[in-house]
C-alpha cells in the first residue's frame, strides 16, 4: 500500500502539530504559574493580603503606586511579599510603570526585588525595558540586575547579559557583550 | 515520487520563509553597535557610550575603536549627529581606510577629524599621514593635514611637508589635486627636491614648485626660485626669479 500525500495534507499536518506544540507550552506555563500562586495564596494566614492596592506620598512630591493580587507581610523582618505586583511611581506627571510576576519590598521597605517577566515603562521618555529579576531601591531609583536585559529608549534598543541603572533610567549600563541599534 | 516533489516544495517554501524573514527588517540607515564591555547611555546629555573591543556601522560606513561615543541630536526620536571614537581607531568608508586614535565623523556635515600622534587616510591611489590633524570633507572630498604631513602616491612619489590639502574624487576616492606649504619635501626614485611650496595636478601630472627650489639628482643640484616636475617624463625645469639666477652643479658619473 503506497502512501500519497499532497502537499496541502502535509502543510495540514504541520501547522497542526505547530498549534499543538504551541498550545500544549501555553497550557503548561500558565499551569505552573498557577501550581506557584496556589501554594503561595493562603488568604487565610496571617499577614496576607487579597486584592491590594498601597498609595505612598513622599515630602519630595514623589508618589508610588502599588497593586498586586496578594501581599505577604513579615512585619518583624520588614518585608513584603506580592504576587502580580503593578507599581506606579509618579513623580512631576512623570509614570513610571513596573510590573512582574512576583515582588518583594525589603529592607524596611526601602529595596524592592522583582522575579519573573519583570517590565518597566516610561510613556514620557518613551523607555521601556525587559528583564527576568531586578533589583532597585525606591529613594533614588537605582536598579540593577545580573538576568540578560533588553531596553528600548526612543528610537534606540540595547540589550546585554546584565545591568545597572540610576534614577529610573537617567543613566543606564548594560554589561557584557552589548548590542545597540538606533533606527 | 509525488511526495518527494512535494517535500521540495515545502522545503523551498520554508527557506524563503527564512530569508524572507532574516532580511525583513534590515534598515540600511540602521546605526548598529556591539561593544565587549558595556553600553552605556546619558539621558540628559543623549550620548550613548560602547566600550571594549566597539564597532559601529551605518550603511557602507563602519567605525573600531577601544570605545565609541554617539551624540543624539537633542529633538524626540532625532537620529545620530556625530560620534567619537577613541583608541585604535580604524574608519573603513568604501575603499577608503582612516586609522587614528581619536576620530570625530560628524554625520550632518560628514566631515572626518583625525587627531592625535599619528593618523592616516588611505584609498587605492594615496596615502595621507601626518603626526597632528587630519581633516577630511566627505562632501566636498577634501582634506586638510597638519603636523609632519606625508602623502604618498603612486610611482612611488613621497610629498613631506607642514600642511597639506588634498582634494579627491567624488566617485572613487582618487586624488585630483594636493598642495603643500612650509618644508616641502618631494622624494621620487631618483630624485629629492625641496621648496617652500608645491602643487601636485593629477590630470597633467605635473609638480609645480615655488620658493627656494632644490632638485638632486644622483651627484647634480639645480636651484631656483620655481620649478616644475612632469612625473610622467620624469623631466624637472627649474626657473628663476628677477634677483635670483637658476643654478646648476652638474657631477658627472664616473664610470
Amino acid at each position: 500500500m503506497k502512501l500519497k500525500l499532497s502537499a496541502k495534507s502535509i502543510f495540514i499536518i504541520l501547522i497542526v502539530l505547530i498549534i499543538t506544540i504551541l498550545t500544549f507550552n501555553y497550557i503548561n506555563r500558565n499551569s505552573q504559574l498557577n501550581s506557584q500562586k496556589i501554594q503561595d495564596f493562603d488568604p487565610l494566614k496571617e499577614g496576607k493580603t487579597v486584592g491590594v492596592n498601597i498609595e505612598q506620598n513622599k515630602p519630595n512630591g514623589e508618589k508610588i503606586k502599588i497593586i498586586a493580587d496578594l501581599m505577604e507581610e513579615n512585619k518583624e523582618e520588614k518585608f513584603i511579599k506580592l504576587i502580580n505586583p503593578i507599581t506606579e511611581i509618579i513623580k512631576k506627571n512623570n509614570v513610571t510603570k513596573i510590573t512582574s510576576n512576583y515582588g518583594y519590598i525589603i529592607n524596611n521597605y526601602s529595596k524592592f526585588k522583582l522575579d519573573n517577566n519583570v517590565n518597566i515603562y516610561n510613556s514620557k521618555k518613551q523607555f521601556a525595558l525587559k528583564t527576568e529579576e531586578l533589583s532597585g531601591m525606591f529613594d533614588t531609583g537605582d536598579m540593577y540586575t545580573n538576568s540578560p536585559v533588553k531596553i528600548k529608549i526612543r528610537n534606540s534598543k540595547i540589550q546585554g547579559s546584565s545591568l545597572s541603572l540610576k534614577n529610573y533610567g537617567e543613566y543606564v549600563k548594560v554589561f557584557g557583550k552589548a548590542k545597540l541599534t538606533i533606527d | 515520487m509525488k511526495i518527494r516533489k512535494n517535500k521540495y516544495y515545502i522545503l523551498h517554501f520554508l527557506i524563503l520563509i527564512y530569508f524572507k524573514s532574516a532580511v525583513a527588517y534590515e534598515n540600511p540607515n540602521q546605526f548598529k553597535v556591539e561593544a565587549d564591555k558595556s553600553i552605556e547611555y546619558f539621558e540628559k546629555q543623549k550620548i550613548y557610550v560602547a566600550s571594549g573591543n566597539a564597532k559601529a556601522s551605518k550603511g557602507n560606513f563602519s567605525v573600531k575603536a577601544d570605545n565609541i561615543t554617539a551624540f543624539m541630536g537633542k529633538i524626540k526620536n532625532s537620529d545620530i549627529t556625530y560620534i567619537e571614537a577613541t583608541g585604535n581607531v580604524i574608519i573603513i568608508d568604501q575603499d577608503t581606510i582612516a586609522k587614528s586614535n581619536f576620530a570625530r565623523y560628524n554625520f550632518k556635515d560628514k566631515i572626518i577629524i583625525l587627531k592625535g600622534n599619528t593618523q592616516s587616510i588611505e584609498a587605492k591611489a594615496f596615502k595621507l599621514q601626518s603626526k597632528k590633524i587630519i581633516s577630511f570633507d566627505d562632501l566636498k572630498k577634501i582634506a586638510t593635514s597638519e603636523g609632519d604631513v606625508k602623502l604618498v602616491l603612486n610611482g612611488p612619489i613621497s610629498i613631506f611637508s607642514k600642511r597639506i590639502n588634498a582634494k579627491f574624487d567624488k566617485i572613487n576616492n582618487n586624488l585630483i589635486s594636493a598642495s603643500a606649504q612650509g618644508n616641502v619635501k618631494i622624494e621620487t626614485k631618483s630624485e629629492t627636491i625641496t621648496c617652500n611650496s608645491a602643487k601636485y595636478n593629477n590630470e597633467t601630472n605635473l609638480i609645480s614648485l615655488e620658493g627656494n627650489v632644490i632638485i638632486k639628482r644622483d651627484k647634480s643640484i639645480l636651484t631656483g626660485e620655481k620649478g616644475y616636475m612632469n612625473l610622467n617624463t620624469r623631466k624637472s625645469k627649474i626657473e628663476s626669479s628677477k634677483s635670483k639666477r637658476v643654478k646648476g652643479v652638474f657631477s658627472p658619473i664616473q664610470k
